[in-house]
């Protein structure tokens, strides 16, 4: 989480968003996929396939719930983004406030569909950090666990391990452009 | 659907779509939902979120492949332009051409990619868009080659009508 208020001038100070490359936040709730929130999601989208909202469809092709469409995901992985960015999506007085974000870039890659009932855990990774200008593009993988095994892992302790990996149900790449942010000038100490 | 063989379809989105995506997927960004908020940040307009354009490339994968939406195994894309909503009743078109690439059956993981290409005014607003997906074998023989859906009944909807 970036610790900062913002400046008075509006602009963000770089230097703790720079700081952010590298760093994992695993968020503390497990997400708890729902059949009503699966169904409220493909409405907004305009999905209408039976196994997105029925759920005897949904168990007639071998799943245990309604199954979510494949960008259903972005829910938790934006958990993992409102941790990092200290409550862009939830909180009025987030360090970065959602109007400084800009979303450049998604993937969303899925060793199977989340389904309703499902227990993610969300693991988010800086990636990189570049400021540039008034910018700074952060790109983020986020892994979306399967809570039985994500429990075993603690805060900190989730990295690139194969036993990790297996459990992984989904694992997002984000692109987020940071605006609005100071530029780089001669005594910034970038480096902090 | 032979490989080669492109789905399009066309996707209108208001407001009202926007106001409810916001609701449905957690991400309240007042650029998506207030011109002012919009304005001040030196936006052209108020502008779908990049996301649920993204979830219109995800219907296009789930239509590819069957309209099952568990086939879909990656969707990926970089926004690149604005999708400025206007609060009209007609709102903004978004079109959109998916063409799946190799054979049905998939490559040797089973899965195959698919392209997307979408477009407001002809002007393109997402690049390296798409996905992969499982295809099923037989896929060629039920799956109609020229589907054209046309989203644009009224009341418009990327959303179902209730």
């Amino acid at each position: 989480m970036v610790a900062q208020a913002p400046a008075a001038d509006g602009q963000l100070d770089p230097g703790p968003i720079v700081a952010m490359a590298g760093r994992t936040v695993v968020v503390p709730d497990v997400y708890e996929v729902a059949a009503e929130k699966i169904r409220e999601f493909a409405v907004a989208i305009g999905e209408t396939a039976a196994v997105c909202h029925d759920v005897a469809a949904a168990q007639a092709a071998g799943h245990r719930g309604v199954v979510a469409p494949p960008t259903f995901a972005i829910v938790p992985v934006f958990r993992g983004l409102d941790l990092l960015t200290g409550g862009a999506f939830s909180r009025d007085d987030a360090a970065i406030p959602a109007a400084h974000l800009i979303h450049g870039e998604q993937r969303l890659t899925h060793r199977r569909p989340l389904v309703a009932g499902d227990r993610v855990r969300v693991a988010a990774t800086v990636l990189d950090a570049r400021h540039v200008g008034t910018t700074v593009v952060l790109t983020i993988r986020t892994d979306l666990l399967d809570d039985p095994v994500a429990g075993t892992l603690g805060a900190g302790q989730h990295d690139t391990a194969a036993d990790a990996d297996t459990s992984v149900v989904c694992q997002a790449r984000t692109v987020v452009m940071v605006t609005g942010v100071r530029e780089p000038a001669a005594a910034d100490g970038d480096a902090g | 659907m032979a490989a080669g063989a492109p789905r399009e379809a066309q996707y209108r989105l208001t407001r009202q779509h926007l106001v409810r995506y916001a609701g449905a997927s957690g991400d309240f960004n007042p650029i998506h939902t207030s011109d002012r908020a919009a304005a001040a940040r030196g936006l052209p307009g108020v502008l779908a979120h990049g996301m649920l354009t993204m979830a219109l490339v995800g219907r296009m994968l789930t239509d590819t492949a069957g309209g099952d939406p568990a086939a879909v195994t990656e969707v990926t894309a970089r926004f690149s332009g604005p999708v400025v909503v206007p609060d009209t009743d007609e709102g903004v078109v978004v079109s959109m051409t998916a063409t799946l690439a190799g054979p049905a059956g998939g490559g040797a993981d089973g899965t195959a990619a698919v392209t997307v290409a979408a477009t407001v005014d002809e002007v393109p607003v997402l690049t390296r868009a798409g996905g992969r997906i499982r295809v099923p074998a037989d896929a060629a023989a039920d799956a109609p080659a020229d589907a054209v859906s046309h989203n644009d009944a009224n009341p418009p909807a990327a959303g179902r009508t209730p």
